[in-house]
């Protein structure tokens, strides 16, 4: 006798296809070659560069200050790292264009999510790791210039440098994906995209006081360590951080819901 | 005429015109039925995946609409991908992947929570015989085994619709021969799209078939439609006996009225009757000859796939044409 079979009605989760692209976007970026060559890099370039101080510090007894080492070594990590964040954001979407990407786009999920999972992974990445290499860095300085330490580098200037690194590769991050999104190569993204942040960057350094042009940033982290920096001033800059964030996160979301794949 | 809403998919002036260089799809207007087995035929280039494509809502439309289950489709239409299931032509998987994880992975992709998928993937990895394989790296699958992968993947959702892009590509006899029944199979309850080259996979398996040649839909209809377009009344006849008694049966065949043609070669005769001769008539009395002469028929046979030559007469007379093209539309409304 056969068993009547009941009728199961499944409910679909509207957010798992996020939350799946989310994960699995996450777990390759950690395991791409990409993303291992640059926390490589960054800590091996970090790591001889702290040393190399701390040589000159106690071998050839030059005195610089705590915040001053610090700051160098994060300004090293910004500058190497800026191109393999570029194309990690980049390649996040075109990557997978014509490849994968079908295969996840014809099943039960909306462009919207595919480019917010994508988005949010890449952000989600780039900016813990920078976190996490910075706040090593700064460990680091803090035990190596111990004597200096006390008097110099500010648990809150820390925090409040690596959090405005981190806005900052947040715009990197969010335009880097929208215009990977909109082109249909990842050289020609990667091209594309160094083009706008030099020629943005440049723009920045022609304006005066108090728009954020890159070396002025870079400059201050030195002062922003030791906990001299002006809240408010910085609250703006993660604002207009979070303003660019969201306008890039538009244009990607509307411009590649139009788009072919 | 069907009403609209028992449409599984409807087109309308469906054109997709790649930046302003390529015509990939002009101009298409098709329904489909629920229930129907549509065989995609063009040549390469004709616009078969594009149109696939289109369905899918992984390209936009230049103009014109496609609607799924009467509704349109869009890239964010994902209510209505959840019902679709997709194979590409060359499926790619993501790397590190193993059919357990992919299979999750895609299932998820539909939002089929765990107590739905868990189950579900089990059975399928089951059914498409990948239970050995089930913890291997899909990096290291043969073809065959990553078409059946596909074939797990497109089922996972329970699809109403399946839209498969020649599934037997790259596939051994065996492999084709398993994946044509399945077809056939699936065929009793779902509506099935399936874009090939191999005209005897069609034939096999198909109801309904779509001729598309440099993105102009030149046919669409059923199966038998397309094949009663050409009577190329060409057989073929196995023969034994006396060589004699054949060669005598050969010479009164070529008397009969409406052979245009009979020649033999060894024990095989190859024999041609007018185009619009009623050929029950004529093998009625060929037969009857071969009868009088003593002389056993082995086997017969219609030369030449009908589809297969139905199909190239299509696209032959598609390229004579000329600018009488742009009456092609009207006349096959």
């Amino acid at each position: 006798m056969e068993a009547s079979s009941p009728v199961v009605t499944v409910r679909f989760n509207r957010f798992l296809p996020y939350w799946a692209v989310f994960q699995t976007d996450l777990r390759y970026t950690l395991r791409s070659w990409v993303y291992r060559l640059w926390v490589l890099m960054a800590g091996l370039a970090s790591t001889g560069l702290l040393l190399y101080r701390v040589g000159l510090h106690t071998e050839a007894g030059l005195f610089q200050s705590a915040a001053a080492q610090c700051s160098d070594v994060i300004r090293v990590l910004i500058v190497g790292s800026l191109a393999l964040v570029v194309v990690l954001a980049v390649s996040a979407i075109s990557g997978e264009r014509g490849t994968v990407a079908d295969s996840v786009l014809s099943r039960g999920i909306s462009r919207y999510q595919y480019f917010l999972a994508k988005w949010h992974a890449r952000l989600v990445v780039v900016a813990a790791t920078f976190a996490a290499l910075a706040a090593c860095v700064l460990l680091a300085s803090y035990f190596l210039f111990n004597d200096d330490a006390h008097s110099d580098l500010s648990l809150t200037g820390g925090a409040a440098a690596v959090l405005t690194v981190c806005a900052i590769f947040a715009v990197i991050v969010s335009w880097g994906v929208t215009i990977g999104a909109l082109t249909n190569s990842t050289m020609l993204g990667i091209t594309v995209f160094w083009l706008a942040l030099y020629g943005s960057g440049f723009l920045l350094t022609l304006l005066p006081e108090p728009w954020p042009s890159p070396q002025r940033q870079l400059a201050r982290l030195h002062f922003m360590l030791q906990g001299q920096f002006n809240s408010e001033l910085m609250t703006q800059l993660l604002l207009g951080c979070a303003g660019l964030s969201l306008l890039a996160a538009g244009v990607g979301l509307i411009g590649f819901s139009r788009r072919d794949v | 005429m069907a009403d609209e809403s028992e449409f599984v998919v409807e087109t309308q002036h469906l054109t997709k015109i790649y930046q302003n260089r390529q015509i990939a799809l002009n101009d298409v207007t098709l329904s489909i039925e629920p229930g129907c087995v549509l065989g995609l035929l063009g040549p390469n280039g004709a616009g078969k995946t594009t149109f696939l494509r289109l369905i899918l809502g992984l390209h936009r439309p230049t103009a014109g609409w496609v609607k799924v289950f009467n509704q349109r489709m869009s890239p964010n239409a994902a209510d209505l991908r959840r019902r679709i299931g997709y194979i590409p032509t060359n499926p790619q998987f993501p790397k590190g992947m193993t059919p357990i994880t992919y299979l999750d992975y895609i299932a998820r992709l539909f939002g089929l929570p765990a107590d739905v998928r868990k189950p579900k993937l089990a059975t399928l990895i089951r059914a498409v015989d990948l239970l050995p394989h089930s913890g291997d790296a899909i990096a290291h699958f043969t073809p065959g085994m990553t078409a059946r992968l596909a074939v797990a993947a497109s089922l996972i959702n329970e699809p109403d619709l399946l839209i498969w892009d020649e599934p037997t590509h790259g596939l051994d006899i065996e492999a084709r021969r398993s994946m044509l029944e399945l077809i056939k199979r699936l065929a009793s309850e779902k509506t099935l799209i399936i874009s090939s080259h191999n005209l005897s996979d069609v034939d096999e398996v198909c109801n309904h078939a779509c001729v598309l040649n440099k993105g102009q839909m030149i046919f669409h209809g059923s199966l038998q439609d397309l094949k009663g377009r050409i009577r190329k009344n060409h057989y073929e006849f196995d023969l034994d006996g006396d060589q004699k008694a054949i060669s005598k049966s050969v010479q009164a065949i070529r008397g009969l009225k409406d052979v245009t043609q009979a020649v033999l070669r060894h024990r095989r005769l190859e024999v041609k009757l007018g185009d619009e001769t009623p050929n029950a008539l004529v093998l009625a009395q060929l037969f009857q000859i071969l009868a009088d002469h003593k002389v056993t028929l082995i086997t017969i046979r219609s030369v030449g796939m009908q589809t297969e030559q139905a199909y190239l007469d299509l696209v032959e007379k598609e390229e004579g044409r000329g600018f009488a093209r742009l009456y092609q539309v009207a006349e096959a409304a």
